[in-house]
C-alpha cells in the first residue's frame, strides 16, 4: 500500500520497506549477507548525513542504490570501505558487519579492508605507469610473486574485466593512453586483482559514452558470478539493467529496499514511484 | 526468431529468448488441447472431454507467466524498436492463445453433454475443420517465431478456407434441425462448436499478423482482402 504524504519535503522518518525475496511469489528463499548495515548514523561535522540506515547486500548480487543528489548514496558506499577515515570530521555510528566483524570498529585493519572490499570510482583513474604495472601494482603491496606468477595473474584479470584482447599486444604502454572506456576496464581489472569479496563502484560510466557504459555494465553482469557488487548510480535505468537488488534513498534515508523487478514494476512507496517515473528529482 | 546482432548486455538476449521460448511454449500448450478435443471427437470418449477441460488452466497460467516476464523487461531493459515490438506482440500473442484455450474448453464441455456418438457426417466435418484450424494454429505460432512477415496473407488465406468450410457445416446443421425438432438441442450445441473452431482460425490469423508488426511495426489492417 502507497504511502501519501503532504510534500515530498516533509518526510517522516519511517521504516523503510524491504523485500527480499529471490523468486516471483513463492517463499521467500534465505540470502546470504555479505554486509550488513544496522542503525547506520552517518556525520559530515555535526550534520547527520545518513539516518538510521538498515541495509542487507547479499552476497554475489550486484545492489544498486538510486535516489536525487545529495540523498546519501556515495556517502553510504564510502562507509563500506572506511574511505570517509581520510577526513576528521567524518564519522558513522552505527554497525556495519562484513563476514562477522563491525567494520565500524577502531581496531579494524583499514589496508586489508581495502584490498577486501575494492572500490572503482566516476573518474577513470589509471596509474602513470604500465598497463601491466596498473595491475601488478596493488598485487604487490599484499603479495610476492614470483614473475610467471605474477603475469597469470595480470592476464587473467584483464581478462576478467573484458579488456586482455585489446591490451594484450602493448601491456608495457602506458594506461593513460587507453580510451575512457578501456581505463575504467583497467581500474576494474586493477581492483580485482587482488581478489576482492566485494566490489563498490561509484557511478562507473557516468564519464562514459554509450557503448562503452553497455560493455562495463555487461562487465558487471559477468563479474557478479564471483563479486558481491554495490552500485552508486544516478541512472537509474542502469540499476534496472543490471541490479538484482535496488535501494531508494531521499534525504540521508533509506526509503525502500527490494528486489530489482519489484521496485522498478510495483514499488510499494509513493516516493520510489514518483522518483523512478521522474516526478521529481 | 530471425537472427539479429547480438545486445552487447547480453542478459538482454537471454531475457528475449526466454519470453519467446515462453510464447513458442504456450503455443504447443494450445496445439496440444486442439489436437486432443479432436481426438476426443473422434473416438466419442466422454473422459478425455474432461482432461482437456481440465488441462486448461496450463495456458492461462502460462499467459500470467508471459505478462510478467514482458513486464519486467519493459521496466528493466527499456527496449525501443524491434525489440520493444517483440515484446508487446509476445503479450498479445499470449492473450490469442488464451483465448484459443477458452474456446477449446468450451467445446470440450459442449461436445461432453452430448449423446454420444455423433452422427459420422457431423464428426467428419469437425474433424476436418478442426484440422484446418491446427494447420492455421501451427502455421501461425511458427511465423511468429519465425518473424515471418509473409505469413500474414497467407493465413489470410487459410482462415477464408475455413470460414467457408465453418458455413458450409453450419448450413448442414441447420437442415438437419428443420428435418427433426428433436435434434435442436444437439444442433444448437454443435453451431456454437463450430463456431469457436471458426473463432480459432480468427485468433490464429491475429497471431501470424503479429509476426509483419514485429517486423515492419505496421499494425494489422482493419479488413483483411484476399
Amino acid at each position: 500500500m502507497n504511502e501519501r504524504t503532504a510534500a515530498l519535503g516533509g518526510v517522516a522518518l519511517k521504516k523503510p520497506t524491504i523485500e527480499a525475496q529471490e523468486s516471483h511469489g513463492t517463499e521467500a528463499a534465505a540470502l546470504p549477507e555479505k554486509i550488513s548495515v544496522r542503525n547506520l548514523h552517518f556525520y559530515y561535522g555535526e550534520s547527520l548525513a545518513l539516518k538510521n540506515i538498515a541495509l542487507p547486500v547479499y552476497e554475489k548480487k550486484v545492489t544498486a542504490l538510486i535516489g536525487p543528489s545529495g540523498c546519501g548514496k556515495s556517502t553510504l558506499l564510502r562507509v563500506f570501505n572506511r574511505m570517509y577515515d581520510l577526513y576528521p570530521k567524518q564519522r558513522a555510528e552505527g554497525e556495519v558487519w562484513f563476514d562477522g566483524e563491525n567494520i565500524l570498529a577502531q581496531r579494524q585493519d583499514l589496508n586489508l579492508l581495502r584490498a577486501r572490499i575494492g572500490m572503482v570510482f566516476q573518474k577513470p583513474t589509471p596509474f602513470p605507469m604500465s598497463i601491466y604495472d596498473n595491475i601488478a601494482f596493488g598485487i604487490r603491496l599484499y603479495e610476492r610473486l614470483p614473475k610467471s606468477e605474477m603475469d597469470d595473474r595480470v592476464e587473467s584479470s584483464l581478462k576478467r574485466a573484458a579488456l586482455w584482447d585489446e591490451v594484450k599486444d602493448k601491456l608495457h604502454s602506458s594506461g593513460l593512453g587507453l580510451s575512457g572506456g578501456q581505463q575504467q576496464r583497467l581500474c576494474i581489472a586493477r581492483t580485482i586483482a587482488v581478489r576482492p569479496e566485494v566490489v563498490l563502484l561509484d557511478e562507473p560510466t557516468s564519464a562514459l559514452d554509450p557503448i562503452a557504459t553497455a560493455k562495463i555494465e555487461e562487465l558487471i553482469y559477468q563479474l557478479k558470478s564471483d563479486y558481491t557488487i554495490v552500485i552508486v548510480t544516478h541512472n537509474m535505468q542502469q540499476a534496472a539493467r543490471v541490479a538484482d537488488y535496488t535501494a531508494f534513498m531521499y534525504l540521508g534515508e533509506l526509503v525502500e529496499f527490494g528486489q530489482t523487478q519489484q521496485v522498478f514494476t510495483r514499488p510499494k512507496e509513493t516516493r520510489t514511484e514518483d522518483y523512478i517515473t521522474g516526478r521529481f528529482g | 526468431m530471425v537472427e539479429t546482432a547480438p545486445h552487447t548486455l547480453s542478459v538482454y538476449d537471454a531475457h528475449l529468448g526466454e519470453l519467446i521460448r515462453r510464447v513458442e511454449d504456450m503455443g504447443a500448450s494450445a496445439r496440444a488441447q486442439l489436437a486432443r478435443l479432436l481426438a476426443a471427437v473422434r473416438h466419442g470418449d466422454g473422459e478425455e472431454f474432461a482432461a482437456v477441460i481440465a488441462a486448461d488452466d496450463r495456458i492461462d497460467a502460462q499467459r500470467g507467466d508471459i505478462d510478467r516476464e514482458a513486464l519486467e523487461l519493459i521496466a528493466r531493459l527499456q527496449p525501443v524498436a524491434r525489440d520493444l515490438r517483440v515484446i508487446v506482440a509476445a503479450q498479445r500473442v499470449s492473450r490469442e492463445l488464451e483465448r484459443i484455450g477458452d474456446h477449446v474448453k468450451r467445446m470440450a464441455k459442449r461436445l461432453r453433454e452430448q449423446h454420444l456418438p455423433l452422427p459420422a457426417e457431423i464428426v467428419g466435418r469437425l474433424l476436418w475443420i478442426g484440422g484446418q484450424a491446427q494447420t492455421l494454429l501451427t502455421q501461425a505460432v511458427e511465423a511468429f517465431v519465425g518473424a515471418d512477415a509473409s505469413a500474414s496473407e497467407r493465413a489470410w488465406l487459410d482462415d477464408a478456407e475455413l470460414d467457408r468450410m465453418y458455413h458450409g457445416l453450419i448450413g448442414e446443421l441447420l437442415a438437419r434441425m428443420r428435418e427433426a425438432p428433436e435434434w435442436i438441442e444437439t444442433g444448437v450445441s454443435l453451431v456454437t462448436v463450430a463456431k469457436s473452431l471458426e473463432r480459432i482460425g480468427d485468433h490464429a490469423t491475429n497471431i501470424a499478423e503479429e509476426a509483419r508488426f514485429v517486423v515492419s511495426g505496421e499494425l494489422p489492417p482493419l479488413h483483411r482482402s484476399v
